[in-house]
């Protein structure tokens, strides 16, 4: 797996989130390229080739990230903010998918650079709708911008 | 008019000073003209009475003559001494006769000559008569007839200038009657041109005297008249100038402000309880005292203002402290200005003072709680800020958390649903869509709860809004609810309106969203939105031709968690109408409605955020226009 393309860094500190989120992922045939972070710190160490993902390369970043907010360890926010402080991260695409419809979330959120921002629908089925569209959106439609993965892919 | 009275006087005093001394005058020649002919009248009287009694002096003197002639003759003749009795009589009588003849005529010198005569006479008779008696006696018969001749010759002589006497007497008699005669004459005359004079004089002045004091009379009384009148008027006006002054008393000893009234010694003159019952003065007699004495306290700059006043300055103060000697404190506000007499001079001043110690008082004591409530507000506030911090976690926490296990729920039960289908027996199924269902509708309760709650905590953002673009966006949304039905949207003339865009929306939304629920069973909904004016101000509608409710619900209308309709029918939270309540009032504006049971409703507001922020609006639309 490590070796393959990671489409989608899911970033969740809930068990029931993030089995209802890979079960909506499963459905659209999105899961073989995710790779799970259940807390800051965790995405952290991922986005930025660290600790147990060292031998990861930032050649190879995530097409999406989905950041939940509130974490363990290091909170949403703050992942965002080291993300698009940093040049090498700053490109990948972040949609915050929360339950939080809290305004001052979105504020910060989007300040700090966030792609997209979305609550979670209690609606199951709406909530399937959403992660639908937003793979679709973010993994086919747009066009990623031009990194070294591109780059990497066109070599292999 | 009092000169006319002078003038007058001094000419009927004038008339009547001449007239009083002719009079006068006249009276008096009248009088000694009569004294005089009284005198000379009497005197006459006097003559005539001296003439008889000569008269009658003559005729005694020829009786007792005759007498003796007769008793000597018939005693000679018949011897009869009888006689001699009558003869006796005749010669004792005679001497006096002859005395008070010479005395009665002493004054005439022919009548003494005449009277020395008849004594002569007599005496020559008495001689004859005695001789003859001698002879008689003597001889016894009768005499010779010479002595009868001779006595008759003798007799003859005394008769004779006994008769020139007489005729003496009466030829002075007649001469003196002439006299007094014509002396009466001329008296009467003087008397008669005196008194006609007199008369005159009192005609003239009776006339005069007459027209004067009719005249003056007619004066009078016209005097009489202007006096009464001057006298009612005086009257009146002293009765007036009483009146005012007792009015002005009255006033301004009942006056309810603190009044006083000094000359221009400061003393008092007259002041109102007002100023008694405030410096406490009600047992002292100020009336005349000096301010100063009564206020030894008086500070200098009090003294200056006084001073000041007397020289014409009307001052004021606001609220100035007086210590009081007692050791009390006052605050007074207190005018002061200048009086003036008949004269138009500065009499003294009048001073006008509020005590407001009082006021101060409760200004200070008001002062304190208001210190005391800004601490409590401040306090409050604190605690109010704490409560809303609190409040926001909660909020965030049941956005967070609650939420959560909610979407787990109607996850995990619709995977069960979808995954599972074919084996689920179909009570599972059942009560697996009721799970879904009842979370479905507590995260739609959860969502709207949230949004009341933000609506009470946020600041809103006021802007110009043209509200037409927003009902258009709302109805938009709205489509999944509307596209299957019949609905015909009355879209009116709508404005702008300066408010909290997203709030605002949000009334729209659970509006129209309200109308297009109730209006589910309508073949045709129809569903107006427009704006009209109230008390000048916009005001905003929806109406819908839906099932409409009973007014006497209308107050339950807008509570929290109120619902006039079966869940089952209808579906809702009871959180929207609140909601949109919350926003109205947070604009400042109102919100009613207007419903009949099956009837529609109609729903009205209006944001009276252009009031709470009219500059920034008036700002907004100068933009705009430009």
């Amino acid at each position: 797996m490590s070796n393959e393309q990671i489409e989608i860094l899911l970033v969740e500190d809930n068990r029931d989130d993030l089995e209802l989120t890979m079960h909506a992922l499963r459905k659209e045939h999105m899961v073989n390229h995710i790779h799970i972070a259940r807390d800051g710190e965790e995405a952290l160490d991922f986005l930025f080739c660290a600790g147990p993902h060292e031998d990861r390369s930032f050649e190879r970043p995530p097409k999406l990230v989905l950041l939940d907010l509130k974490l363990p360890k290091v909170d949403g926010l703050e992942v965002l903010r080291r993300m698009k402080g940093d040049p090498r991260t700053q490109a990948i695409p972040v949609v915050i998918l929360t339950s939080s419809k809290e305004e001052r979330d979105l504020v910060r959120g989007y300040g700090l650079g966030a792609n997209s921002y979305i609550q979670k629908p209690v609606d199951f089925q709406q909530f399937r709708e959403t992660v639908k569209t937003v793979g679709l959106y973010w993994l086919l439609i747009n066009q990623a911008a031009p990194t070294a993965v591109g780059q990497a892919a066109s070599k292999s | 008019m009092e000169q006319h009275y002078l003038t007058i006087w001094s000419r009927l005093r004038h008339r009547s000073w001449i007239g009083i001394t002719l009079g006068v005058v006249l009276t008096g020649l009248s009088f000694v003209v009569s004294l005089r002919s009284m005198r000379q009248s009497s005197a006459d009287d006097d003559w005539v009475a001296h003439t008889h009694t000569v008269g009658t002096a003559l005729e005694t003197t020829l009786a007792h003559v005759t007498a003796i002639e007769t008793g000597a003759r018939g005693y000679a003749a018949a011897g009869d001494e009888s006689f001699l009795e009558s003869y006796g009589n005749g010669t004792h009588a005679i001497g006096g006769d002859l005395d008070a003849l010479s005395s009665l005529t002493a004054d005439n010198p022919t009548q003494q000559e005449r009277v020395a005569r008849l004594r002569m006479q007599i005496k020559a008779r008495l001689a004859i008569a005695d001789a003859t008696i001698s002879q008689r006696e003597k001889t016894g018969v009768v005499p010779a007839p010479q002595f009868f001749l001779k006595g008759q010759r003798r007799m003859n002589a005394v008769q004779a200038t006994i008769a020139e006497m007489k005729a003496q007497e009466a030829a002075k008699l007649e001469q003196r009657q002439l006299t007094a005669f014509s002396t009466r004459r001329r008296t009467e005359v003087l008397m008669l041109a005196s008194a006609l004079a007199g008369l005159t004089l009192m005609i003239v002045a009776g006339t005069i005297t007459a027209r004067e004091v009719k005249r003056s009379s007619v004066l009078l009384d016209q005097i009489q008249l202007l006096n009464a009148d001057l006298e009612r008027g005086v009257e009146q006006r002293t009765a007036e100038l009483q009146e005012s002054q007792q009015r002005l008393h009255l006033f301004v000893e009942h006056a309810p402000a603190a009044l006083a009234m000094f000359d221009r010694d400061m003393n008092y003159i007259q002041v109102s309880r007002r100023w008694l019952t405030d410096y406490s003065l009600e047992d002292r007699i100020v009336r005349g005292a000096s301010h100063y004495e009564v206020f030894p306290e008086m500070p200098a700059q009090w003294r200056d203002a006084h001073r000041r006043g007397l020289e014409g300055e009307v001052l004021r103060g606001e609220s100035d402290r007086l210590e009081r000697d007692d050791g009390t404190e006052q605050w007074i506000r207190w005018e002061t200005r200048p009086w003036y007499d008949s004269g138009g001079e500065i009499g003294g001043i009048v001073i006008f003072t509020e005590n407001i110690t009082e006021r101060k008082r409760a200004e200070d004591e008001v002062r304190r709680l208001n210190g005391e409530l800004e601490q409590r507000v401040a306090q409050r506030t604190a605690q109010l800020e704490a409560a809303n911090k609190e409040l926001g976690a909660f909020t965030y926490s049941v956005s967070h958390d609650l939420r959560a296990p909610l979407r787990h729920i109607s996850g995990f039960s619709r995977i069960l649903l979808d995954d599972f289908e074919a084996t689920l027996p179909p009570d599972a199924k059942h009560h697996l869509q009721r799970i879904d269902e009842g979370t479905r509708r507590m995260g739609q309760l959860v969502d709207e709860l949230l949004t009341l709650a933000q609506v009470g905590r946020r600041e809103l953002t006021l802007q110009v809004v043209g509200l037409r673009s927003l009902v258009d966006e709302v109805i938009a949304d709205l489509k999944p609810e509307t596209a299957e039905r019949n609905v015909e949207w009355k879209i009116g003339d709508l404005g702008y309106a300066d408010c909290d865009a997203g709030l605002v929306k949000q009334v729209f939304h659970n509006l129209l969203f309200n109308a297009v629920k109730f209006t589910r069973p309508r073949q045709q909904a129809i569903i107006e939105i427009g704006q009209t004016e109230r008390e000048g101000r916009p005001l905003f509608y929806v109406r819908d031709n839906g099932v409409g409710f009973s007014m006497k619900y209308a107050d339950k209308l807008f509570g929290v968690f109120q619902r006039l309709h079966r869940a089952e029918d209808f579906e809702g939270t009871g959180v929207g109408l609140a909601t949109v309540q919350r926003i109205v009032q947070k604009h400042g504006g109102q919100i009613w409605t207007e419903a009949e049971l099956d009837r529609g409703a109609t729903f009205y507001f209006t944001l009276g955020s252009a009031e709470i922020n009219g500059s920034k609006t008036k700002a907004a639309h100068a933009g705009e226009n430009l």
